[in-house]
């Protein structure tokens, strides 16, 4: 028996090995059970342009990137517009979504996504730059100095209000670097960031913001009162506490621990798949939700915070057990939270809209779709607050405020 | 010498080496009617194991249940379920995916991901490694995150 394995696998070894390498992999259109569809890809950025006009950023149905503008807030779009990415295959689904952002005065506008590699759990940050207003884009260029073929995930992009831009990801360097050490105890990844005060152009050194983010999950940005940024993450707090921590995005986060944001104290060696998303609040402070699990209840939740980040009294669940991916924005006192929920049959688009600095909330209910949907997404042009989501038949936009 | 039979020879050569069952062969499609029939045809105990390409807590999950099917001689099946790429659109990768390797069965979400995890169970929230343990006769039991040593230890005097 083990003299007829070990000849069966004597032969099996060496025709494997005598053929290339690429060569072993099995043909796309080799049969199976069933064949599946592609996935779609839906999952987009937007933004305003300075202008007042409205653009957005994902893939085509033959997942092209694409941008498309709007100047009646969504009503109609202009033809998708192919970008170059080059061979690129743009990550486009759930978390990882491709983002556009506007300098303040609109010459500059920049396009990243995250560029998948060819190991498990890696990739890299790439960003498209338009130095006419988006007119023309660049070819894509990989954003990081960093050029490790690990985890460079997640990014997250935004110019401040002095339009220094911004770039910031999920990094494994140092867990990687701990592992090639010998040691296997760090905690999850890091966020690290840099910046360009060209509109991408160039870009300073790669900055580590924090060590021990989550792997697996979106960063969140907000406008401070200084212009400048600060970011919200999910964290693993030790031993394996899923929180998330808060800090602004400039040097004198260097030297200091993020703070800790929030106390659900989701004890949890996985991946959520599940970002936080943070708003500035009127007078100073911050929205934030969440997901989480908290004493066994998994809810996203609101909860203002500090201007220093610290939770301001007890988070409050959205009134939808079922909700996922949510998005906050707000614009004086109004406030505006939007998510997706499905309910058994079909998938519902909800908002929560407080008047109020956000002590009192109302429902409202956007939309409803049988097929596949991107997560909502919240934003603002000066006071007014639109909400898009993606499905199948298209993007819708809905204004909220005013 | 077609694909099939070098991906074949690949995957002898693997399973061989291990000690184990033959790597998939093929990503098939986790759709509607696929967890209702996944559970039906379950001849033997079998481990689902939903993941994802950016899940860095997956892998290790895979890994050790292979490793309690193969150590404990279990009559017993694993099954990996990836949740964020579609069959057909990069089979080779998922395939080539040493931690693949060792699954009797490669699935891939085909469809309305948030529809599909409710038809697992309603209570998931597509956190991952999410993983359900089935066994004849026994209703489905999930656990989310690596599994406790005591579910495995159920789940394993089912299948033996």
């Amino acid at each position: 028996m083990v003299k007829r394995g070990l000849a069966v696998f004597l032969f099996a070894a060496w025709l494997a090995s005598a053929l290339p390498a690429q060569a072993q992999a099995p043909s796309k259109h080799a049969g199976g059970h069933g064949r599946g569809r592609p996935a779609a890809s839906l999952a987009i950025g937007a933004a305003f342009a300075p202008s007042g006009e409205l653009w957005i950023v994902g893939l085509d149905a033959e997942q092209r990137l694409v941008v498309q503008t709007s100047a009646d807030d969504g009503k109609r779009w202009s033809p998708p517009r192919p970008l170059d990415t080059h061979g690129d295959t743009p990550a486009a689904d759930a978390e990882a979504r491709p983002k556009i952002a506007f300098h303040p005065q609109g010459r500059f506008v920049v396009v990243t996504y995250t560029q998948p590699l060819g190991r498990p759990y890696t990739g890299t940050i790439r960003m498209l730059r338009s130095d006419d207003g988006g007119r023309t884009f660049s070819a894509p260029f990989t954003v990081h100095r960093d050029r490790q073929t690990i985890t460079h995930r997640f990014d997250a992009v935004a110019f401040d209000a002095k339009g220094t831009l911004h770039t910031l990801w999920v990094d494994k360097r140092d867990a990687e670097a701990s592992l090639a050490g010998g040691r296997s105890d760090y905690r999850g990844a890091a966020i690290y960031r840099n910046e360009s005060t060209d509109g991408g152009l160039t870009f300073g050194r790669d900055l580590k913001l924090s060590d021990h983010s989550c792997e697996c999950c979106r960063i969140a940005l907000a406008p401070s009162p200084d212009g400048g940024l600060v970011a919200l993450w999910r964290h693993v707090y030790a031993p394996n506490q899923r929180d998330h921590a808060f800090a602004p995005v400039d040097t004198t986060s260097v030297d200091r621990d993020p703070v800790r944001a929030t106390f659900d104290r989701w004890a949890l060696d996985a991946c959520p798949h599940h970002g936080p998303a943070l708003a500035a609040a009127r007078g100073g402070g911050y929205h934030a939700v969440w997901f989480g699990e908290r004493d066994g209840v998994a809810a996203v939740r609101y909860a203002r915070l500090s201007a220093a980040g610290r939770p301001q009294g007890e988070p409050i669940a959205l009134p939808d057990s079922a909700a996922e991916h949510a998005d906050v924005l707000s614009a004086g006192p109004r406030v505006a939270v939007v998510w997706r929920s499905f309910d058994g049959q079909g998938t519902r688009w909800r908002a929560w809209l407080s008047q109020d600095g956000g002590l009192n909330f109302a429902l409202r209910e956007l939309g409803r779709t049988d097929g596949e949907n991107d997560h909502p997404r919240l934003v603002r042009r000066n006071q007014e607050v639109f909400t898009l989501w993606r499905t199948t038949k298209g993007v819708q936009v809905e204004r909220l405020f005013p | 010498m077609n694909a099939c039979f070098r991906s074949l020879a690949a995957a002898l050569a693997a399973g061989a080496a291990l000690g184990c069952e033959a790597a998939p062969l093929q990503v098939e499609a986790f759709d509607a009617q696929a967890w209702q029939a996944l559970q039906a045809s379950a001849r033997k105990a079998t481990a689902v194991v939903f993941t994802a390409t950016d899940c860095a807590y997956c892998p290790a999950v895979l890994q050790r249940l292979a490793d309690e099917i193969r150590q404990r001689k279990l009559d017993a099946e694993l099954v990996a379920v990836v949740m964020d790429v579609a069959p057909g659109q990069d089979d080779a990768r998922l395939l080539d995916d040493p931690h693949h390797r060792d699954v009797d069965r490669l699935l891939a979400f085909s469809g309305q991901g948030v529809a599909l995890r409710h038809a697992v169970n309603p209570a998931w929230r597509g956190v991952t490694p999410y993983v359900v343990f089935l066994a004849k006769g026994a209703a489905p039991k999930w656990v989310t995150g690596p599994p406790s040593p005591q579910a495995v230890n159920q789940w394993a005097a089912a299948a033996r």
